[in-house]
């Protein structure tokens, strides 16, 4: 009985049977797998999800993303191992992103005419404080029919300092110290939660400071733990590195590809 | 310019055999026409006046509005025909407000003045594309206080613009010009240039004056606030004059 | 009384109730869904399972990775099981179902042989399976590869979870059975030596965990033979492996924990008991 917990203990038995068999009645005269609610169901649905994850690191003067390659169908199919979820915008700026690889393309390509004219019309590089008050207009202009995409925007700020911007899929936007998006989100957020966020550990005990080589670190074996238990996550982890007065640095490392 | 005077001067998208458009230049002309105005840029922000030229004695002289607020930290004045200017004052306030609503950011003075510039060569006498059959026949001064610092630009009806540390338009622009020019040094504080810009036979009545101070926005960047210097205070700087 | 009214409405129902099957308890499941009843969740695990046969045996594998949606649960679950000595079984499917199924069934077996003093055969561990899951009506979330050598022969049979059997000379399940069966057609051949049926088992359950999400980490593989049956496992593929450790250490002192409350209990010993033996 268990399983039943939907209906209501105290309703009066013979008031519950007599519904029952109304119900009974109705059922049989027009059984689900007739009507317009059956038929909806079995629309064609505008989204799918390709799986994978994404994760964004903000340090002092520096800001370091990490995804992971591969692209998957239905959770179990793998499409390609050398997808590209992590899109260098300009200088300062870089896209990550998960969800519905055909809006990912799409808001990319959204962004990076946006950049482009922007360049004619002030004369200069948006920079990644702009771009993700763009970002937040243009996931928000479509709040009826959204970009399925979990987007994270990474960068260096107009002060130099590392930035991480975190969306939702209709554009609310929030600066935070880290996050993750995508499959692993709900492996990947806890980790740093602990690591960085240090939210588990008592104020007295000794945090190491998030120095950039730290922060590379506990990116890589956040993905590796990520491969170990989520299967949609793996092959490889791309990394992009963006440090204040630097050009933005770009690798790649193996993760199993079971 | 009057004596080549030609049937060259009627179409405004011809250029005469010596190489210029009549109809440009005789909109910079109705510039001089109007009344004057005044822009100083200082270290404590910047300055706009307007001389309010009344007409007749029947004319409520509070009705007339020679400085406009596009913006938190922009203002803008301008000379020649003052029912030209609105369309552009209008273009001005939605590319602050468009820039505003985008990135959440107030746009710079520089680039709000590009975009009415961008509006004064739209004109023509096909009207597929023009929004305009003719030149605009104003000059505009654009002041205000953005992250850059302290700003004043000057824009022409050919859709020309330039930075300034300070400069005046309409009628009596030649003559203020020069009063500038040998006034204007680099620390010049704010109550100066009030001072400067008043002369004799000024009151509160028919003069408007306007000053972006620098402040701070939420966010700790620099920004600036729009001020109109009340009648109470023109007439006390009028009186120490 | 009641039930008959429901029965009479029953009947004007227009349903296609020839041959074998009835499907009324569709109407009844949809009124209980009206009165708030939730429909249970159906479960589907990825897996590779993979059969070959080969002149004189049969080599059967399976994959080690068991998902609860898209979460790995167990890295090294077994689902190669042992019905007898020369009977095995794979299963994809319903973890918790393939446990009990190929429990019953090894059961049953073994009490078969006991009582007729012979080995059993593969038909018969299929038939059993098959009549229990058709009883089920397919609610019993098994699909096995039955297989194995008996007197007769080696054999190998699917049994899918509602009771549909078929014979096959090489064949794959699960859901990475699409990779897996592409190896398979490729390179299948009749009356293969046993190192070449075993190969080419391993390359098809690598092929797989590599092009499924849902299989991965490591392989079992049974070779049965009249004379012995051998198994080999876990083997780890290369790209099972991780390729690179971790770069940091992540150990906690003592006093990461915030302490938030403290008692002190005080017991007093009233009795001790010997407790060292």
């Amino acid at each position: 009985m268990s399983n039943f917990t939907g209906i209501t203990a105290t309703m009066n038995p013979l008031a519950e049977m007599a519904q029952f068999k109304q119900n009974m009645r109705e059922v049989a005269a027009s059984p689900e797998w007739r009507t317009s609610k059956l038929i909806e169901r079995q629309r064609w649905n505008p989204y799918s999800m390709e799986g994978g994850s994404t994760a964004a690191i903000s340090g002092d003067n520096f800001a370091i993303v990490a995804s992971d390659t591969r692209m998957t169908q239905n959770d179990i199919n793998i499409l390609t191992r050398d997808a590209e979820k992590i899109h260098v915008l300009n200088d300062s700026i870089i896209l990550s992103t998960s969800g519905f690889y055909g809006d990912v393309i799409q808001l990319r390509k959204v962004l990076q005419s946006r950049l482009h004219k922007y360049r004619f019309d002030y004369r200069a590089d948006m920079s990644a404080d702009l771009c993700a008050e763009l970002l937040s207009r243009n996931l928000y202009y479509r709040r009826f029919f959204p970009y399925y995409t979990g987007a994270m925007l990474a960068g260096i700020d107009e002060n130099g300092k590392g930035a991480v911007f975190s969306y939702d899929p209709i554009g609310c936007i929030e600066r935070l110290g880290y996050s993750a998006s995508g499959a692993a989100e709900p492996m990947i957020i806890p980790f740093l939660d602990c690591q960085i966020g240090h939210v588990t550990v008592a104020e007295d005990y000794e945090k190491p400071p998030l120095t950039i080589e730290r922060a590379i670190s506990l990116m890589k074996d956040a993905f590796r733990g990520a491969a170990e238990r989520e299967i949609s996550t793996g092959d490889k982890i791309h990394l992009v590195i963006a440090e204040a007065g630097k050009p933005i640095v770009q690798k790649f490392l193996p993760l199993r590809e079971d | 310019m009057f004596l080549t005077r030609s049937e060259y001067d009627r179409g405004v998208n011809t250029f005469s055999p010596e190489g210029r458009l009549f109809q440009v230049e005789y909109a910079i002309e109705a510039v001089k026409l109007g009344s004057t105005s005044i822009g100083i840029r200082t270290k404590e922000g910047v300055l706009l006046a307007a001389e309010k030229r009344s007409t007749s004695k029947l004319m409520v002289n509070d009705a007339i509005e020679k400085i406009s607020k596009v913006d938190q930290h922009v203002a803008v004045t301008f000379a020649g025909l003052i029912a030209d200017s609105r369309t552009l004052v209008e273009r001005a306030q939605i590319e602050a407000q468009n820039f505003w609503f985008t990135y959440n950011r107030k746009i710079r003075v520089e680039d709000v003045t590009q975009s009415v510039a961008n509006l004064a060569l739209q004109f023509g006498d096909d009207d597929v594309k023009a929004s305009m059959s003719r030149p605009f026949g104003v000059a505009m001064l654009f002041a205000g206080v953005d992250q850059e610092g302290a700003k004043l630009f000057h824009l022409d009806p050919s859709g020309t613009f330039i930075d300034c540390k300070a400069k005046s338009i309409g009628a009596a622009s030649d003559g203020a010009e020069q009063n500038l020019k040998e006034q204007y040094h680099d620390a010049l504080t704010l109550k100066e240039a009030l001072k400067q810009v008043m002369e004799e036979k000024l009151n509160a009545a028919n003069v408007e004056v306007v000053v972006i101070k620098p402040t701070t926005d939420e966010k700790g960047r620099q920004i600036g606030q729009f001020e109109r210097v009340s009648d109470a205070e023109l007439d006390q700087v009028i009186a120490a004059l | 009384m009641v039930s008959t009214e429901v029965k009479n409405v029953a009947a004007h129902m227009d349903m296609d109730r020839g041959g074998a099957f009835d499907f009324s308890n569709c109407i009844r499941n949809q009124a209980m869904c009206k009165m708030g009843a939730k429909a249970p969740k159906l479960t589907s695990t990825g897996t590779t399972i993979v059969a070959v046969s080969y002149k004189g045996g049969l080599v059967m594998g399976a994959d080690s990775r068991a998902t609860a949606g898209n979460i790995i649960a167990d890295k090294h679950c077994e689902k190669v099981h042992k019905l007898t000595e020369s009977i095995y079984a794979c299963g994809a499917g319903t973890a918790a179902d393939l446990d009990q199924v190929t429990k019953m069934l090894s059961g049953n077996l073994r009490l078969l042989e006991l009582n007729t003093g012979r080995k059993a055969r593969v038909i018969t561990a299929l038939r059993q399976a098959k009549q229990h899951l058709f009883n089920y009506q397919g609610y019993i979330g098994a699909y096995l590869l039955i297989g194995g050598v008996d007197p007769t022969g080696p054999h190998l049979y699917m049994c899918s979870a509602n009771g549909t059997t078929m014979a096959f000379p090489f064949t794959a399940q699960g859901s990475g059975s699409y990779a897996a069966i592409t190896i398979l057609e490729r390179d299948f051949k009749v009356d293969m030596t046993k190192e070449e049926a075993e190969k080419l088992v391993q390359r098809a359950l690598e092929a797989g965990m590599h092009g499924d999400n849902a299989s991965g980490n490591s392989l079992n593989l049974v070779i049965i033979e009249p004379k012995e049956t051998v198994f080999k496992g876990p083997i780890v593929p290369e790209f099972c492996k991780r390729p690179e450790p971790n770069d940091l250490v992540y150990k906690f002192k003592t006093g990461a924990t915030k302490v938030l409350k403290n008692k002190t209990f005080k017991y007093d010993i009233i009795e001790s008991m010997d407790i060292s033996h």
